[in-house]
Formats: C-alpha cells, structure tokens, sequence
C-alpha cells in the first residue's frame, strides 16, 4: 500500500516509515506542549504547522491529520 | 658524470625546482611540453613535469559488467598524456639516474612511481627520491643533495587507496546503473564511492533529523535592571532560565516587574587564551571559510598555487606543529621586512627576547611528512586578491602562534528581588589581546562594560520581559563543517575531502551553501542503505582508512588489504544481483519520477488538461516541447533552443499566458522564451 501523504514507499498502516515516524513523534510532543501551554490536539496541530522549525515531513504529517479530522 | 633525470607533479613545480636547482643556467626546451635541463657540479639535470596523475587503475580486457576486480594500471586516456609519457619516455633513454621530485606524500609518491616504472623502463628500481616540505633555495638544495631510497610503504598506500576506490566505485556505480538499465532498458549516469556513499549518507541523517523535528516551546526572562546608586542601568538574564511553563513567565512579570532587590554578588576575573596553534590544511579551510566565506575546495587551491609560488609550505599536511628545524627566526626576520608585518614581527622578537624564547604555540596533530602550514619569508611580488587574503590569514596565524597569551576580564552582577528571584548581569572584554593584535583583523578585539555595583547596594528591576522560543533543529551542514565531520570520521584524507564533495554536488546529489540533500541523492542513499548497507557505513571505511595507513607504517599487507576490500564488496553484490530486478525498479521509480518532474515545463494551453514537456524526436534527434496528452490526440508542440539547459520557470508570459523556460547557456545570459511562437514578446528577457 502507497504511502497516503506522499504516494511513495510502503508502510504498515498506510504511511511510509518516514512519514509514520513524524506521526510517532508528532504525538510524543503533543505531551510537551500539553504541558507547557495548556493547547488541545487540534491547536497543537496548527502551531506545529505554523512554526517555521517544524521538520518538513512533521508539517506534512500534521496538514495530513488535521485535513482529516486530527 | 651522470645525467639526471628529475621527474616533478606539475608543470608549474618543474619550473620552479629547475630554476631554483640550476639558476641562470637553465635551458628550457620545448614549447607545449617543456622540460628544462641545466649543469650541476658536473652532472647533467633534467627536469620533467607530469600533469598530476598520468596513470591510473582501469579494468583488465573489455566489457560491461559486475563485480569486476581484475585491474590494470594504465596511462590515463587524452592525446596531452600520451605526448608528456612519450616525451618522459624519450628523456629517460638519455638519463642513467632518475629522481622523484614530486610533492612529498603519498599522491606525489605514487605519481612518480608510476612514471618511473612504466615511462622509464623500470627506472623505479634505482630511483631516489627528494623529499621537500617548501619550495624554497635552502630547502630544495638540501633535498637533492640528500636523496634517499623510494618511499615503498607510502606508494603501496597510494597504491591501495586508489585501487579499494576502484573496486568500490566502479562496481557499486555500475551495479546500480545496470539496475536501472535492466528495469527501463535506458541508461542514466549514477555514482557511489567508499568516501562519497557514506559521506552523502550522513548528510542524509542530518536532513532526517531537520524533517523530523518538532519545535518544543520554552521561555526566557530578562529584566532591565537599575542600579541605584549610580543610575546606570544594565539588561540582566533570569537565574532559573529556561522557563518551561507559560503560566510562570506570566507570574515572574507581574511578581518581578518594579519591584527592589539589592545587589547579592559581584564577582570579577580574568580569563587567559593561549596564542593559537597553526594551520594544518582542514583548520586553514575552516578559517577561511569563517573570514572570508571561501570553500574549502578554493581555499586548497589558492594554497597549492602559494606553494608552488614558494610563497608557504606544503599545504597537504595533517601537522599543527612547526619543528626548529624550518628557522623560526630567518623566517620571521624576512617577514617582518614586508611593511604589513614589520610591527607585529617586531614584537613577538622582543617578546622572545624578554626570556620566554621564540617558541610557537603547538597543535595536537602531527604528520610525520610536513610541518603545519607557515610561509616561507619570501615575499610576494603579485598576489590575485583571493590568493593575498589566503597569504595574509597564513602569515598571520603563523605570527600568533609565537604570541603572548590574550587576557580577558568577566564581570558578574547578581541581583536578588524582593521576592527571592535573581537575575544575573553578565559582560566580558579583552583586557591584553596579547596574540590578538597580531591575528587582527581575524579576530575580534572588544567587548561589554558594565556599570560599577557593590554588593548590598539597592537595584529595581524596571521591566521584566518574557520571551518565548522554541527548540531549533540541528544545523545544516555547510562545506566548513562537512570537512570537520569528515576529519573526525576517518572519511577521505587531507587532499580528497573538499573534492568528494564538490563530486556530490555535481551529480546532483546535494545542492546549496548550506547543504541540502536532493531527492536524487537521498533515493540513491535510501538505494545503497538497502543493498550494500556496508557502503555507507562509516565502520567499514574508517576500517580501510586504518588498514591503508597500515600499509605506509608498515603494519599491514597491501594485498590483504585489496584482499579485505574485495571481499566485502563480493558479498554485497551477492546478494544485489539476486534482487537486480527489485533494485532496479526502485532506482527507476525514482530515477523516472526526477526526470518527469525536471522535464515538465507547465500546464498545456491547448487540451488545457495535459502538461508540456521537453520531447526529443527519434528521428532527428532534435528537442522540443510536446503535450503528455500526444497520445490522447493533443498536437500541440512548440521548437525549443538546441542548446543550453531548459528550466521551467513556472511562470506564464505576461502577454499571451503560454508558459515560458528559461535557456542557460555558456555563451550568453540566461534568457527567457515563451513557447507561443507567435507571441509578439519573444526577445530576451
């Protein structure tokens, strides 16, 4: 099955390993930001979307998620 | 008397050794190929020039496949080669002794070597060899008075080096373009190297760790801090920094901001930094890189030619040291005859004459071939500028190294607030720049007062500001740096790094100043890590790196070495050709999706639904703009320039909207052609 952010590579649950380690630790840091700004899912989605440090496979993973409902 | 043949690694160094050596009596013969012959006690000396390598390992007999190990030196293919060996040949019937005066390490070891063995019939049995660290009179006069034996162990090295990249580079090359071919049946130009591959791979890790990261969010405080008594004001940083809840940053302002403290430490001291080390050739890339912006390619180059101008040493070296041996004081006197350096010459000879001796500051590293880089005395008579900003950071660094140690006084002021928050004021300055002055302008010489404070005496924090930062991702790796990982790693040696980089670049595999990893490299990275996981392993050529500089102490074998490599390279391919189909059609995928993506020009403004791209016709041969739904009956084509590059520039033209490229060429400014050949606004843009 092809990757569903980037149409390439495989992936056991239709990400490639790139993109499904971005989710793995896009949801790791949610703890932190939880944490330390009190945001909810859906607002962490959009500041890591916004920031410019943010990783490019992160961001992509993180437009992925938040077009489809978080 | 005898009749002397010295074979030397340039053009350029020949001349400079004949003319050195020989002085007035220098005969120079010959137009394109020079060669230069002269009288010395008695004998008869002629100098030849190689032109760096002229001969290198091939395979043995012909044809296209892998794994191939069967390996031959042969001269290197080109008409200039076959003239300069025919010419060498030619002399060495007339000489009776041969030296080798190429540049003293294993490259100029291995250069001569193979000219003496193959040009001048096995001269490599009775030759010498002149081992030189600088061009200069004194230096070259020594070395061919007190030639010794072959340096065999250092060729053997230079020997092995070559052929383990060989072996590495010709077969992982080919086996992924026969990939490729057996999976499209096309052919595409794609390269791998023991140095290359797991260079490219690191670049790669870093580019995954940039994508990946996540900014995590923390705060810093900082407050404007008045102290009472003299009314000065300083900006002092939080104790407790990083904050790591937003909720506390917003409760230090509302506590902190006008509130009195009192002064609770006022610490002073001072700081020694010790003169510099010199130059080996990876420090001097990075220090011209960080003053002058040069990569590390150019700045080895412009040293070459300072060497060969017997301007400095050899640049080649891995030594931060500089032996007696080279005269510290000649050097420094001559030096300080060249207005620049008269005052800063001056005071490190009365520094040295105060009792603390004219000693340098020595590095860490050594080589057992060359001292550190240091310039010879002699000035320079015309300098390009790059070359005279190269010259100056040499002589001067050289200068430092002989230099007192700078002092630097710090000063922290720590004050408490009423509620038991401290904030801390910190500053430094340069209080002697001891070796400083003479490094200047390369080094700064300043620095931050701060306002006189006693401890217990009254301060207000007058604003308190919270400011909120993120985690940044590591930083790219610029040529600076990548030179400094490569180093460290054991990838390439002192003369090959800044090239393996320039050739990742010129496969497409990077691109950049601060270095980013194309699709193309990181899908061939993803490709080796896959099949030939040793390739890209740092392991495995810091292995070889080691073994190779066994072969030059004597330690190691050279066929066990060849042997080792082989080998390793053996069992990949094992393993690769028995998924030669699976691999090919990742590298096609991959392959054929860059250039799909480097070939679309932009939307069809025909069928409106189908894109242009670059078309060549199987007939002529000629290029063109073409519908990808040609298939589907679109017709539209539109004639392109026949040469320079083609970029799409995404943009459509401002007078009929038909998209427009852009045409690259050597012989004039790139221009921009709209693909409507009816369009009134096709000129130069």
């Amino acid at each position: 099955m092809k990757c569903k952010i980037c149409g390439r590579g495989e992936g056991v649950e239709g990400t490639c390993d790139r993109h499904a380690e971005a989710e793995r630790k896009l949801r790791e840091h949610f703890n932190v930001w939880a944490e330390r700004t009190g945001l909810k899912w859906t607002e962490y989605l959009e500041a890591i979307i916004k920031n410019e440090r943010t990783g490019k496979l992160v961001k992509e993973v993180a437009t992925h998620l938040l077009q489809n409902g978080g | 008397m005898a009749h002397h043949l010295l074979v030397c690694e340039k053009p350029s160094a020949a001349k400079k050794i004949a003319y050195t050596l020989g002085g007035r009596g220098v005969c120079r013969i010959g137009q394109g190929l020079p060669f230069y012959r002269f009288q010395k006690d008695g004998d008869t000396i002629t100098v030849v020039s190689a032109l760096g390598h002229l001969y290198s390992p091939v395979q043995q007999g012909k044809g296209w496949s892998f794994p191939v190990f069967n390996l031959v030196w042969k001269p290197a293919s080109g008409r200039r080669v076959k003239r300069f060996l025919d010419e060498i040949a030619r002399l060495a019937k007339e000489a009776d002794s041969f030296i080798s005066a190429c540049d003293y390490d294993t490259e100029g070891s291995l250069i001569a070597f193979m000219i003496l063995r193959n040009a001048c019939g096995g001269a490599d049995a009775k030759a010498r060899r002149m081992k030189f660290s600088s061009l200069t009179r004194d230096e070259l006069l020594r070395a061919y008075e007190k030639t010794s034996e072959l340096d065999v162990p250092v060729i053997n090295a230079g020997m092995a080096r070559h052929e383990i990249d060989w072996i590495f580079g010709v077969n992982v090359s080919r086996a992924i373009m026969d990939a490729y071919s057996f999976n499209t049946g096309g052919f595409e130009v794609l390269s791998a190297g023991r140095i290359q591959s797991p260079t490219l791979d690191a670049l790669c890790k870093m580019e995954d760790e940039i994508d990946l990261h996540i900014p995590d969010p923390y705060w810093t405080s900082a407050a404007e801090i008045r102290f009472l008594s003299s009314g000065e004001t300083a900006n002092a940083e939080y104790s407790k920094n990083p904050i790591l809840r937003k909720g506390e940053g917003e409760e230090l302002k509302l506590r902190c901001e006008g509130s009195s403290g009192t002064v609770r430490r006022v610490e002073e001291g001072e700081l020694t930094i010790p003169a510099p080390h010199p130059f080996d050739l990876g420090e001097l890339q990075r220090e011209a890189y960080r003053v002058f912006g040069f990569q590390p390619w150019r700045t080895q180059k412009i040293a070459e030619g300072l060497y060969l101008e017997g301007l400095i040493s050899y640049p080649r070296t891995s030594s931060q040291q500089l032996p007696p041996s080279i005269g510290f004081k000649g050097i420094l006197t001559k030096l300080g005859m060249n207005e620049a350096y008269k005052e800063s010459v001056s005071s490190i000879l009365n520094y040295a004459d105060s009792g603390r001796g004219l000693w340098p500051r020595q590095g860490k590293k050594s080589d057992p071939a060359h001292p550190a880089i240091h310039p010879t005395g002699i000035k320079p008579n015309k300098l390009r500028a790059d070359a005279r900003k190269v010259y100056d950071l040499i002589v001067k660094r050289f200068i430092s190294t002989f230099g007192p140690p700078a002092r630097k006084s710090f000063k922290t002021i720590e004050v408490e607030l009423e509620r038991g928050d401290v904030f801390k004021v910190e500053a430094g300055s340069v209080s002697d720049p001891g070796w400083m002055k003479h490094y200047a302008p390369y080094v700064k010489i300043g620095g931050s007062r701060l306002p006189e404070a006693k401890e217990g005496e009254a301060a207000r924090a007058e604003k308190v500001w919270v400011e909120e930062r993120f985690t940044d991702p590591p930083p790219r790796f610029n040529q600076s740096s990548l030179i400094r990982f490569m180093e460290r790693n054991g990838l390439g040696t002192k003369s090959t790094r800044a090239e393996i980089i320039s050739t990742l670049y010129r496969r497409g595999y990077i691109s950049g100043s601060s270095i980013h990893v194309t699709d193309l490299g990181r899908g061939v990275i993803e490709m080796l890590r896959k099949r030939f996981p040793d390739l890209v392993s740092i392991g495995l050529t810091r292995d070889l790196e080691e073994r190779m500089e066994g072969i030059e102490e004597g330690r190691e074998a050279y066929s066990s070495v060849i042997i080792r490599g082989a080998e390793t390279i053996k069992g990949a391919f094992e393993r690769m050709i028995s998924e030669l189909e699976a691999a090919g059609a990742e590298i096609s995928t991959l392959v054929d999706g860059l250039r799909d993506q480097r070939g679309k020009i932009g939307p069809c403004p025909s069928c409106k639904n189908g894109y242009l791209k670059i078309v060549r016709s199987r007939k002529t041969g000629k290029r063109f703009v073409g519908c990808s739904n040609y298939g589907a009956g679109c017709n539209f084509s539109a004639p392109l320039p026949q040469r320079g590059t083609i970029k799409a520039t995404g943009e459509a033209c401002r007078a009929c909207g038909y998209p427009t490229v852009l045409v690259i060429g050597g012989w004039a400014k790139p221009w921009r052609v709209c693909l409507n050949p009816g369009c009134p606004l096709r000129v130069k843009g």
